[in-house]
């Protein structure tokens, strides 16, 4: 089988439409305006009171050093993966790079650590058909004090995972379009390595059809997923589902779990609190343009009886596309803390990563990159 | 869909917009067909393209070789495709329907040429992107490896993977 040849040919058919005359013009923001002469004056002095604050201010920073970790509210450093490859430890509030956590095969398709930041999980795929996951244990400050490979192996690459609290048990979603047989989800005992496994059933009427986004509940026991339903004939599509999986007690097989939540559609990064009567997650919006135009962090109210009504969304905090950048809609990556309280956006168009907290927004000075994956 | 591998020359005497004009004019279609190979739908493919020259624009005083600046525009394209696919499957959408093809693609290569995409479209982004650099725009290793900012080992890595896997998904369907 020739696959350039196949290749070129379906590239070439798929795309016989694009000309140059078909293309619409390219559409560049006018030219900003010089402020008029009579304002150098003024302009000049201002300026030259911020560089002398900006030198002093820099003196100052270089004499002490960085910011120490934790001196600030929120978790005090995350995980991201690092285009070239690798995961890196970043410090949450200025960015500065701790630590590198390379994989010794492959490369890393998902991230997860524990809300108290102890354990980190790094899903690798180290070959055809072959992904381990690795555990690294970080001290307080973010440095990496060991790792190890967990025991097993599962056959597809991980999609998204996600830790207890306490880096006791990690879930995993596998991406099952590769052509690799195995689970569509796994729970694994860090301890010991003891994978229990279930498969989706599309079709079935008391099972899960598909199994994203997990997230675990406080206790650590009970595990939240996002399946998608797909509308009938007739019907609005209203977005996936919310499902509560008892770990402990579902046994191993089809997927079978509680609907908590109907139609979340455009929601992300979710959170269960403590009590487990709500959810906190984050809400991108956009306009009548597709642009994106904010970022909520909102909060539903679970559905304590199984029955998953839809929810009334509450809207908690927002970051206007404005004041991160005004970028294009494409290329945001957005997760929240465990707590649901603090925001991490990077835009991959700025290479640039704000964090929001309880409406605040902020840049992180140190950090001059897009990020992909995210945990933290 | 051979593409120069550097603007004109005299791109660095131009005004920034006259420069990031010129090469709309001459690579957009080149760079919408890498889009549209990757995206699978021709306004989402040219948003990117659009959204990947405003960055240029933007970042045209910050240039150090404006020389270079097809090379960023190959990158960003693929970066701005990367999220778009990343969005798609991550906004809880879960298995949404893919785009509709063109009209013209619908009555070309209908089978064959579907199938084929459909399953570049489900490889791993780095070997999706390395298939399309190589294969479909006829790039170099070298190039192919500047653009993704990878080694020349990665990018023959990358690809003898997913020929194989395009191979047995290809295989496995018929």
């Amino acid at each position: 089988m020739n696959i350039e040849r196949l290749l070129k040919d379906a590239a070439a058919a798929e795309t016989r439409g694009v000309t140059r005359e078909s293309l619409p013009p390219l559409s560049l923001p006018a030219a900003r305006r010089r402020p008029a002469r009579r304002w150098t004056a003024p302009v000049a002095a201002v300026l030259a009171m911020v560089a002398v604050a900006a030198v002093s201010v820099g003196l100052r920073g270089v004499l002490r050093g960085p910011d120490a970790l934790g001196a600030h509210e929120g978790p005090p450093y995350f995980l991201a993966t690092q285009r070239k490859g690798g995961v890196g430890v970043f410090d949450s509030w200025t960015g500065r790079k701790i630590a590198d956590i390379r994989p010794d095969a492959g490369h890393y398709t998902a991230l997860a650590v524990s809300a108290d930041r102890r354990t980190a999980f790094l899903a690798a795929e180290t070959g055809s058909c072959r992904t381990h996951i690795e555990k690294a244990t970080l001290r307080r400050d973010g440095t990496v004090a060991s790792r190890t490979t967990l025991p097993g192996e599962f056959g597809p690459p991980a999609d998204e995972m996600a830790a207890t609290a306490d880096g006791g048990r990690v879930a995993l979603t596998f991406d099952n379009t590769t052509g690799c047989v195995g689970d569509d989800l796994a729970v694994v005992e860090s301890a010991s390595g003891t994978t229990r496994g279930w498969r989706v059933s599309p079709g079935g009427a008391d099972t899960l059809s598909s199994a994203q986004s997990p997230v675990w509940a406080a206790d650590g026991r009970a595990l939240f997923l996002a399946e998608n339903v797909p509308a009938g004939p007739g019907e609005d599509y209203t977005g996936p589902d919310l499902s509560e999986l008892d770990t402990r007690t579902a046994g191993a097989g089809p997927l079978r779990a509680r609907p908590v939540l109907r139609g979340i559609t455009d929601l992300s990064s979710l959170r269960p609190s403590p009590d487990g009567r709500t959810v906190t997650a984050i809400k991108k919006n956009f306009g009548a343009d597709s642009a994106l135009s904010s970022i909520a962090i909102v909060e539903l109210t679970l559905s304590g009886g199984g029955s998953g009504e839809t929810s009334s969304v509450r809207e908690l905090a927002r970051m206007t596309a404005r004041q991160i950048a005004p970028a294009p809609s494409a290329g945001f990556q957005t997760t929240l803390d465990a707590t649901g309280r603090h925001l991490l956006v990077s835009s991959g168009h700025d290479r640039a990563v704000f964090r929001m907290d309880d409406g605040r927004v902020r840049r992180l000075p140190d950090v001059h990159r897009d990020l992909d994956l995210i945990a933290w | 869909m051979r593409l120069l591998n550097s603007g004109p020359a005299d791109l660095a005497v131009h005004s920034p917009e006259r420069a990031v004009t010129q090469l709309y004019e001459a690579h957009a279609p080149d760079l919408v067909r890498l889009a549209l190979v990757m995206v699978g739908d021709r306004a989402t493919a040219e948003d990117v393209v659009q959204d990947s020259f405003l960055g240029l624009y933007r970042r045209w005083e910050r240039l150090k070789d404006t020389g270079k600046a097809l090379t960023y525009l190959r990158s960003s394209v693929l970066n701005n495709c990367r999220s778009v696919l990343r969005r798609r499957s991550r906004r809880l959408l879960g298995a949404q329907e893919p785009p509709a093809a063109s009209a013209e693609s619908r009555v070309l290569d209908r089978e064959q040429g579907k199938e084929i995409l459909d399953a570049l479209r489900r490889l791993p982004h780095r070997q999706r992107e390395t298939l399309v650099l190589r294969f479909v725009l006829d790039l170099s290793e070298e190039e192919t490896a500047q653009i993704m900012r990878v080694s020349r080992v990665t990018v023959r890595t990358n690809t003898s993977r997913g020929r194989t896997a395009l191979e047995r998904m290809l295989g496995e369907a018929r």
